[in-house]
């Protein structure tokens, strides 16, 4: 049982967190449920289709962003600033697709707008082709159809 | 244990991954879509070809109009011309002006000008508008609208003068020309042109002016176009003054949010076309000052006194709303009207608008005095400083050197967008 102003996140597999109500309400999701529901805010919040490296790793950057929100002096506009980037140079493939799915189903939008820059930044200079291997897209033009998108459009390529 | 799981929300249903480590994922479209937000404009017409779904979704107009907002909110952006002349095909010197967009990191980047804007320069007679200032990232260029991003100029359907007739005034033909105007009316999220037909005086001083209407009783023959649409409308004339039907000489103009101000010859009047309501209306200067300078202000209208210590800010167009701002500049410079000194010498000082930042822009020429064997011989240097009316206090504003030139012009904040 979290002692009051804390919360306790359970992640999918059963790891259990217990955090700081004003950093877990980052989270518009969570938000929403503790203000509807007193209940919550007594008991453990189940995370579902997060694991615990995954919702630590969300803890993280969410306790960072609430001081910086309480106290802008100890956690400056630059500091954060820099914290962000090593947030997200550190990740790798597969926690940033994992973190970017979690922080848009727990509506953290700050995160999700980080790691969207992020996945875009290591996007804008791919080709077509590398797009879809990567994203796992099927082409559906015919090469007809493609080499007239490119004709309209010269100077993208 | 309650159950708040949300089908929407089923994200791991939709991973997969591959077995050889090859890191493979199916992300939902809303995340797809936050992603394609943050991408540069080129990166975005090249991925059209990705799919068809990647197609629809980067040309849907829904989110052409979030990627303009999201560009207009963060950019940091500077589109440059730079005046050339050049050699057409048949020999002769014609302008070529040269275009790029400066990012955040300085990049600089040429943009591939369209041979059919020369060709437009060329048959204006080398006219150069004095402020083409993007309007939402399309480029009202002589008769041309050109959207820099996508390299596309969009076509407008003909525009027939209503009273085609001979102007004779002091005894010479005058021509009537026909020039049109960028808006972008913020209620319908269109872009609309006004046209107006005119006749064109060349004054060296003033190459930009020109006279709206003519000698007689009838109204200034104007139309409006929403883009995307076929067919020029009337628009609404009434509110224009009597006096004002009878012609007006226009000096400069300037398209903000969804108004576009006209300087004329009417003292201390502004004539302004409001592109939602598509109507003209008067607005009198806040002072006297007869002749400021109108620049745009972190999305308003300002006029700037000619010796550049005072601003007025047009807040609220609506309630005509103005906020006069004083400029301090530094104790040990000297203002005069048109220049200031300080010991280095002296510099004319031209407002071009604000920064994404919010602080007033400034180009600034040095003259600097040195003496040589016949006396004294003058260097010019350009430069660009920001002034913050906040701190007020001037910085530095970086560009490259290379567009530290006279025949340069530069508009920060550059939006782009993928329409059309």
């Amino acid at each position: 049982m979290a002692s009051k102003g804390n919360l306790t996140l359970k992640s999918c597999n059963g790891k259990e967190f217990i955090v700081e109500e004003k950093v877990a309400v980052m989270s518009t999701t969570i938000k929403n449920m503790v203000d509807v529901d007193d209940s919550f805010a007594q008991g453990v919040i189940p995370i579902i289709g997060v694991d615990g490296k995954i919702l630590a790793k969300l803890i993280e950057y969410c306790k960072e962003h609430a001081e910086a929100d309480e106290d802008e002096e100890v956690k400056s506009e630059e500091y954060l600033k820099k914290f962000d980037e090593k947030f997200v140079d550190e990740l790798n493939l597969n926690d940033l697709y994992d973190l970017l799915k979690a922080s848009n189903y727990l509506e953290i939008t700050k995160l999700l707008n980080l790691l969207c820059q992020k996945v875009a930044s290591m996007i804008k200079g791919k080709k077509p082709e590398e797009i879809r291997r990567i994203f796992n897209i099927k082409n559906d033009f015919t090469p007809e159809e493609e080499e007239e998108i490119n004709r309209q459009n010269p100077w993208a390529f | 244990m309650i159950n708040y799981q949300n089908p929407k929300h089923n994200f791991l249903d939709e991973m997969k991954r591959t077995s050889r480590g090859n890191y493979v994922v199916q992300i939902p479209e809303e995340i797809v879509l936050e992603i394609l937000k943050e991408l540069p404009a080129k990166s975005l017409l090249r991925f059209k070809c990705v799919s068809k779904g990647w197609r629809n979704m980067i040309e849907d107009p829904e989110f052409v109009d979030a990627y303009r907002v999201r560009s207009r909110k963060h950019s940091t952006n500077i589109l440059v011309r730079k005046n050339c002349f050049g050699m057409n095909q048949e020999g002769k010197n014609r302008p070529m002006d040269k275009f790029f967009l400066v990012d955040s990191n300085r990049k600089s980047v040429p943009i591939a000008v369209p041979e059919l804007i020369y060709e437009e320069m060329f048959l204006s007679n080398f006219v150069r508008p004095y402020v083409m200032r993007p309007v939402e990232g399309l480029v009202c260029l002589n008769n041309l609208i050109w959207n820099p991003t996508t390299g596309k100029i969009i076509d407008l359907p003909p525009r027939n003068i209503t009273n085609s007739r001979d102007i004779i005034a002091r005894g010479y033909k005058l021509e009537l020309e026909i020039e049109i105007f960028l808006g972008f009316d913020a209620s319908s999220k269109k872009y609309k042109v006004l046209s107006i037909c005119h006749t064109r005086v060349q004054e060296k001083s003033h190459p930009e002016v020109f006279i709206v209407g003519w000698q007689d009783e009838e109204l200034p023959d104007t139309k409006i176009l929403t883009l995307g649409t076929n067919s020029w409308r009337n628009t609404t004339n009434c509110s224009l003054s009597e006096e004002l039907q009878r012609g007006f000489r226009v000096y400069g103009f300037c398209s903000i949010k969804s108004v576009i101000y006209f300087q004329i010859n009417f003292v201390a009047n502004i004539l302004a076309f409001d592109f939602s309501q598509e109507k003209f209306q008067l607005i009198s200067f806040p002072d006297e000052d007869t002749m400021p300078r109108m620049i745009e202000v972190r999305d308003c209208l300002g006029l700037m006194n000619r010796e550049c210590t005072k601003i007025w800010i047009l807040e609220d167009f609506k309630d005509r709303k103005w906020n006069v701002v004083n400029i301090l500049w530094p104790s040990s410079w000297i203002v005069n009207p048109l220049y200031f000194s300080n010991e280095d010498g002296s510099m004319f000082v031209k407002p071009v608008g604000s920064v994404q930042s919010g602080e007033i822009l400034f180009k600034c020429t040095k003259r600097k005095k040195s003496l040589g064997l016949r006396g004294n011989s003058y260097s010019y240097e350009l430069s660009y400083f920001c002034y913050d009316m906040e701190q007020r206090s001037t910085g530095t504003f970086h560009i490259l050197d290379a567009y530290k030139e006279d025949t340069v012009d530069i508009y920060p904040k550059h939006v782009e967008t993928l329409y059309p």
